[in-house]
């Protein structure tokens, strides 16, 4: 673990030895995928040294992706990042896995800060990489196999894909109406208005209250000057 | 918070020797193992020396265009990384007070592709051979317990750094629990002298390895010497578990 002279981790998990494990692991992973396809390497090359900060706000975690032909996931950064992403992980994976991050944006609870554009050419690099891993399987296995190999995944990917857009639609409802851990929108509604009401209620019988003891108090002072 | 040595004698691991002679005793010990360095860092910390390098790397807040002095670079672990991140604008300079290192490193680096913005520079902690003000970063990874005047190479990598530069020391230093303490002990004062012998035929500079680490100053006095210096916004991260230390300091 990493811990600084105060007893306070930097970076969270993510600094720590198992952290920064995962983070290398993910960046070695990224940079062989990436030498597959030379068009997406000069692309990213074009971004060099450009910053995206990736901010989950449920659970909270910092994320700063540092473009570049090896694309490096940090946990602290102390510059300005290029762009800001903040919103819960769940809305932020659906923009990852979204064709139109922008269209999604307008739709969704993120907020985006900073230069939208590396965002959208990151996007878009992302969506038209076409790394040739049939080309490098074929060296062993020969053409026939690895393009029989490519149909099938091809096929598994977007039948995986299109499982992962449905459970990411339905998991708001799941979570609200099946495991019941947060209220649904109309609930939160009827009694968001009821709550109106009752502080609506409430304020008139404090007027009321206060209308009548000062009645009562101008009578108290009426029926003692009768009597002097 | 000086360490404190007298004027002419200092400790090389538990020895105490006189302080001229350290520079060629520790320059043996490199020389014995310059060939086989990165396999044996590889094998001693099990590849952990990999993230606590990396970890360095992210605190470093390096950019493109600076320039980067890796002091007893060694094999060049972390200059190679630098190069890549500073660009054909920055420059990064490989120092070493060992030649064999610094051929070792410097074939590594050529190997891989990294030229045109790097040089190597065999030069002593002690006394950097640069201008005052030249670098936006400093690093010196497992080198510090060598020098023989620790107090010097810090007062050096300030002169050399520019106003608002950083300098990052990695170095081995205490475990913060004693189970930790006598685990590692165990570890290196057996382990690490018998691998020595296996590897590179070479027990002795192996069991310097683990009595310097004893000697070197912990966290706390190392970032007083770090002040003493001149340094500001000192501070240090521990990793797995104080076993190292990275200390941080920015020069005023």
């Amino acid at each position: 673990m990493s811990e600084d002279s105060n007893g306070e981790q930097a970076g969270g998990w993510l600094s720590s030895m198992p952290g920064v494990a995962a983070r290398m692991a993910f960046e070695q992973a990224a940079a062989r995928i990436i030498q597959l396809d030379t068009v997406t390497a000069q692309r990213l090359q074009a971004l060099d040294d450009r910053v995206l900060q990736v901010s989950s706000t449920t659970p909270v975690l910092d994320i700063y992706v540092r473009m570049g032909e090896k694309p490096t996931i940090l946990a602290v950064w102390e510059h300005e990042v290029d762009c800001r992403l903040e919103g819960s992980a769940v809305e932020l994976m659906r923009l990852a896995l979204s064709d139109e991050p922008l269209v999604f944006l307008q739709q969704s609870g993120i907020t985006l800060t900073g230069n939208s554009d590396l965002l959208n050419t990151a996007a878009a690099i992302a969506r038209e990489a076409d790394f040739d891993w049939e080309g490098q399987l074929a060296k062993y296995t020969g053409g026939i196999f690895a393009h029989m190999l490519g149909s099938v995944v091809r096929s598994g990917h977007r039948s995986a894909r299109k499982t992962a857009d449905i459970m990411l639609t339905n998991l708001p409802e799941f979570i609200q109406e099946e495991l019941r851990v947060l209220p649904p929108v109309g609930e939160v509604d009827a009694f968001r208005e009821d709550l109106d009401e009752l502080r609506l209620a409430a304020d008139r019988l404090q007027a009321r209250v206060a209308r009548l003891d000062k009645d009562l108090m101008e009578r108290q002072d009426q029926s003692a000057s009768d009597r002097e | 918070m000086s360490e404190q040595h007298s004027r002419d004698k200092t400790h090389f691991g538990y020895k105490t020797v006189d302080s001229e002679d350290k520079e060629k005793l520790v320059a043996n010990v490199f020389h014995s193992v310059a060939g086989r360095y990165d396999l044996m860092n590889d094998l001693m910390s099990m590849g952990i020396h990999r993230l606590w390098k990396r970890f360095t790397l992210e605190l470093s807040a390096i950019r493109k265009g600076q320039k980067v002095l890796d002091i007893a670079g060694g094999t060049g672990d972390l200059a190679m990384k630098f190069a890549e991140i500073v660009g054909p604008e920055g420059k990064v300079v490989l120092a070493d007070i060992n030649d064999s290192m610094l051929k070792v490193g410097r074939d590594k680096l050529t190997d891989q592709g990294i030229i045109g913005n790097i040089d190597y520079v065999q030069a002593n902690a002690e006394c950097l051979p640069f201008a005052d003000n030249t670098f936006d970063l400093v690093t010196i990874s497992f080198g510090l317990r060598n020098v023989t005047d620790k107090d010097a190479a810090i007062r050096s990598m300030l002169r050399v750094l520019r106003p608002g530069g950083r300098l990052l020391i990695l170095e081995f230093s205490k475990p913060r629990h004693d189970v930790i303490s006598k685990v590692y002990d165990a570890y290196s004062f057996s382990a690490l002298p018998m691998m020595g012998k296996l590897v590179t035929d070479d027990a002795e500079s192996y069991r310097y390895l683990a009595e310097s680490i004893r000697m070197h100053p912990d966290q706390d006095t190392l970032e007083g010497m770090m002040k003493d210096a001149g340094f500001v916004k000192t501070g240090y991260h521990n990793l797995t578990d104080g076993v190292v230390a990275l200390h941080k300091g920015i020069k005023p």
